[in-house]
């Protein structure tokens, strides 16, 4: 990564900062400042909304939106129970980014150390970890998801475990290849020289290397097990009633859907507008971990 | 690839679809038995125990796989409970449904995605190249069950041009197959354009250039093939992946595919039908796969040497 450029002193001065490589990305930008919103929106969600997400005004059913004369919570317009369709938005960002980033990271930590140790130590076991993440890669993921879940029951936690699990083969592939490959590299052999053990030469020396390559895939994976969370709790096999996810509320929203078009419509756009932004992130962080193509991140005239 | 390398492949694919099915036969028996389901409330314990025992669910789990093996070995995978006919002629008359609507939409999804990325490629930075970005990245990340309902919203409620939901002529397939694309469509312009970018700067194209080759000649002809190594490797993911956005989709119009097919038997627990099921769709992934390592040589002649 950054902290460790093959030719320190000719690249300090050209190397800008992340920060500032991300300033002259404007999608990045929006991507991130996106994700603030929906940071935002959460912290709300869990706090001051916590009450209106949920109370119940007959009066106002099916309000359409853009309103603006009406209370704030009804700029969204609000649902067949009259609940604000605004605050069960922010509401719904809870569990919707919980599960996505607690699977991800469950099936980054889990495969990058099977990938690690696989492409370390080799041998019978390494070989049958990758035969495994064959098998599973080869798979309808949403299909098999599907089965587990209605067998185990639609809980948080079986959806976090069946999706983490889905998503680790790409983790123990890539980790495995990487650490084939770097394994061979010089200061590796130097360290081994020097007496560093098997776990020092891992997590010291293998790991940060190829840390950012295992990073952009999770990125790109928070926006992919978001679609599948969403596909799946609108298949009712997800995250259950009286919780709430955007994906649910696609569901919710389908039987009125030539009324309340609003319903359907909200939810998904903040589904889609937040996987936007982890994929853009995603493009964003492989290119400014990329020495061959940071430059494309620097001002113009400063190639390095 | 020689024949005893596909005859290997071959093998691990069958031995892998063993695997599989006995961890989904283990699992699906986990869900509960469907005779309660199946038979009227006031049925009698007599009742419900003629039929587990003539469905052979009062066996040992490693009895019932054992007989399900024999039987499939034969090509007789079950009878279906609610069908009451055989689950392999249900699952085959749904599933060419299902692979016609794939077919259709990878082979837009490609077409597609080579002109948008070579053209993106061709410039890169350039208007159209960031608008092609922005637009595969957008559909990349679209919710496929949200288009389709908003496209149902637009084309079918509101402007009456296109059925809501259903089989039949050719109108019933363009909301289907136009929000299916969507997905692969975005990941292959990137892929396609990734590759012509680093194509367009090696010096192979830059021969061809000097010796008067024409710009469309050029990208079409000697770019395009670098890019289809990749393209080829990730067609197998799109097709694991479009099996489950068919699920999805085929819920939202009705479609009589197997992804349809496969939720309700879930849900009405119509054993045979699920396993077929399932067995025709890994078959039909691992098929594809099988192709695919049989393109590469084709492709790419280095990896002649390597498999």
């Amino acid at each position: 990564m950054l902290s460790a450029p093959e030719n320190p002193e000719a690249l300090v001065a050209a190397t800008p900062s992340l920060a500032q490589m991300l300033w002259r990305d404007s999608l990045a930008v929006a991507a991130l400042v996106w994700l603030a919103v929906v940071a935002v929106a959460l912290v709300a969600g869990l706090t001051v909304l916590r009450e209106s997400s949920v109370s119940v005004q007959l009066v106002a059913r099916n309000l359409a939106p853009f309103d603006f004369q009406r209370d704030v919570l009804q700029w969204l317009g609000t649902d067949s129970l009259g609940r604000s369709v605004l605050a069960r938005l922010c509401g719904a960002a809870g569990p919707a980014l919980a599960v996505a980033f607690s699977a991800v990271g469950l099936s980054l930590v889990l495969g990058t150390g099977l990938g690690l140790l696989s492409g370390y130590f080799g041998g019978l076991a390494g070989k049958v970890i990758l035969r495994t993440a064959d098998m599973i890669v080869g798979f309808p993921t949403l299909l098999l998801a599907l089965v587990v879940l209605y067998i185990f029951g639609p809980s948080v936690s079986n959806l976090v475990i069946v999706l983490a699990v889905t998503r680790m083969p790409g983790y123990v592939r890539l980790a495995h290849a990487e650490v084939m490959e770097v394994r061979e590299r010089l200061f590796v052999d130097a360290a081994r020289a020097l007496g560093a053990g098997h776990t020092r030469l891992i997590l010291t020396h293998i790991l940060p290397i190829v840390a950012p390559t295992l990073l952009t895939l999770a990125s790109l994976n928070l926006a992919m097990v978001m679609l599948i969370e969403a596909g799946l709790s609108f298949l009712g096999l997800g995250i259950q009633p009286p919780s709430m996810s955007w994906g649910l509320m696609v569901a919710q929203g389908r039987a009125y859907l030539a009324q309340a078009w609003w319903l359907t419509c909200f939810p998904g756009l903040a589904i889609m507008l937040t996987t936007m932004a982890f994929n853009l992130l995603a493009s964003w962080f492989r290119t400014a971990t990329d020495p061959q193509q940071r430059w494309r991140l620097q001002p113009r005239g400063t190639k390095t | 690839m020689s024949l005893n390398q596909l005859l290997q492949r071959v093998l691990q694919s069958v031995l892998t679809l063993i695997g599989l099915m006995l961890v989904v036969f283990v699992l699906i028996r986990l869900t509960g038995s469907p005779v309660n389901l199946f038979l009227p409330l006031d049925a009698s314990d007599e009742m419900r125990e003629a039929l587990t025992a003539q469905l052979g669910l009062d066996q040992p789990l490693g009895v019932q796989f054992g007989r399900w093996f024999a039987d499939a070995a034969r090509l007789d995978l079950g009878a279906s409970l609610w069908h009451s006919r055989p689950a392999a002629e249900v699952v085959l008359e749904a599933l060419p449904h299902t692979l016609a609507l794939g077919a259709i939409v990878l082979t837009l999804a490609t077409l597609g995605a080579v002109v948008v990325g070579a053209l993106a490629a061709f410039r890169p930075h350039g208007l159209f190249d960031r608008l092609a970005s922005a637009g595969s990245l957008m559909g990349a990340s679209v919710p496929d069950f949200w288009i389709a309902l908003m496209a149902v919203l637009l084309f079918a409620v509101s402007l009456h041009w296109l059925p809501t939901s259903g089989y039949g002529g050719a109108q019933y397939w363009v909301l289907p197959v136009a929000t299916l694309v969507f997905r692969p469509f975005g990941v292959l312009v990137q892929i396609v354009r990734g590759s012509m970018i680093a194509a367009f700067t090696a010096p192979y194209i830059r021969t061809a250039r000097a010796k008067g080759a024409q710009n469309r000649r050029v990208i079409f002809v000697h770019a395009l093939r670098n890019a289809l190594l990749p393209m080829v490797t990730v067609a197998g993911d799109l097709a694991a992946q479009l099996a489950g956005g068919v699920t999805v989709i085929e819920t939202v119009f009705g479609w009589p595919g197997i992804g349809k097919l496969m939720i309700d038997a879930i849900l009405q627990r119509d054993f045979a039908v699920l396993q077929a099921g399932i067995l025709a769709v890994a078959a039909v992934i691992v098929l594809i796969n099988i192709v695919i390592d049989l393109l590469y040589p084709l492709i790419d002649p280095r990896v002649r040497g390597q498999t």
